[in-house]
């Protein structure tokens, strides 16, 4: 790879496994959330590899939020109430639930491990559930660290929407994981 | 504490989980994510889109040179070897080029047809 592939390549090993949580989060669904991180990769690329580097992130997660956002457009929603729906029956087709994949981390306190789990289950639940703009500001800025700008070039919105979404989100997550609180 | 100090400490919380969670991600996942990375940088690299140009200088000289040929022919009249030979010869040229190549380097061939017929 040359000096610009290997510039490519270094931001988008960067993000791709941000990218692909909130996708998860979004979607409820490795294989999709997969496949939309795959559809950003190429879109990101093929548009604005020639635009300057820190310009690269607000830009990759536009276009990753577009993919989601065509993606419930697409059924989505639809599919997510179906799988509630079966949740615990029988179904070989299912995507396994990304939670399970997280390792219990070992350690001399079995219940500390127990309750680690646990606040992670609550806090993953807690991001899906939020409306889509409310999850979208808030994990672009907290765990992105995108600037109000940055996030919303990404969201295209205004700055004061992403100040909104992001106060109410933060708000809600307040509320629904203080058990969990050290 | 105070309340920026609590909400600070709440993000920062919300962000290590997040961070560990996605340092223990399943190596088909991990694998799939390196795997669509390179292809799609490779994908940019075999059209052109980044890296390195896919053309040689020798052959942007000789596109560009041709191109002022048939720049110059077209705003000065000025017919270049037999006639109509020498224009269907540049044509020939230009369009054997990378399309792309030379809309990205019109504003070039504008710039060196304004110097007029010395230029080059």
């Amino acid at each position: 790879m040359n000096d610009n592939s290997l510039a490519m390549d270094r931001f988008l090993a960067s993000v791709e496994r941000r990218a692909y949580s909130m996708t998860v989060m979004a979607t409820s669904s490795t294989e999709d959330a997969l496949d939309l991180v795959q559809e950003a990769m190429f879109g990101f690329v093929k548009r604005y590899k020639r635009r300057p580097e820190n310009e690269w992130k607000p830009l990759f997660y536009r276009i990753l939020q577009n993919k989601i956002r065509d993606w419930y457009r697409r059924g989505a929603v639809r599919r997510r109430f179906i799988k509630i729906l079966n949740r615990g029956k029988s179904n070989p087709e299912a995507s396994p639930d990304p939670l399970e994949q997280i390792p219990d981390p070992s350690g001399p306190d079995p219940s500390r491990a127990v309750e680690n789990k646990d606040a992670m289950r609550a806090l993953q639940n807690a991001l899906t559930n939020l409306p889509f703009r409310q999850r979208q500001a808030f994990l672009l800025r907290t765990w992105e660290g995108l600037s109000v700008s940055d996030t919303a070039r990404a969201m295209k919105c205004s700055e004061g929407s992403v100040k909104t979404h992001f106060s109410r989100a933060l708000a809600t997550l307040r509320e629904m994981l203080e058990d969990h609180r050290p | 504490m105070n309340d920026e100090e609590r909400r600070k400490e709440f993000l920062d919380q919300i962000r290590a989980a997040l961070d560990e969670q996605i340092d223990n991600l399943d190596p088909s996942v991990e694998s799939g994510l390196t795997r669509m990375r390179r292809e799609a940088i490779k994908a940019a690299e075999k059209k052109g889109l980044i890296g390195k140009p896919t053309y040689r200088w020798s052959t942007f000289g000789a596109a560009a040179a041709a191109a002022a040929v048939l720049l110059v022919a077209l705003f000065t009249g000025t017919p270049t070897d037999t006639p109509g030979n020498g224009a269907m010869e540049d044509l020939e040229i230009l369009t054997m080029a990378d399309q792309y190549e030379l809309v990205e380097n019109i504003e070039f061939y504008n710039w060196l047809a304004d110097l007029g017929p010395d230029a080059g």
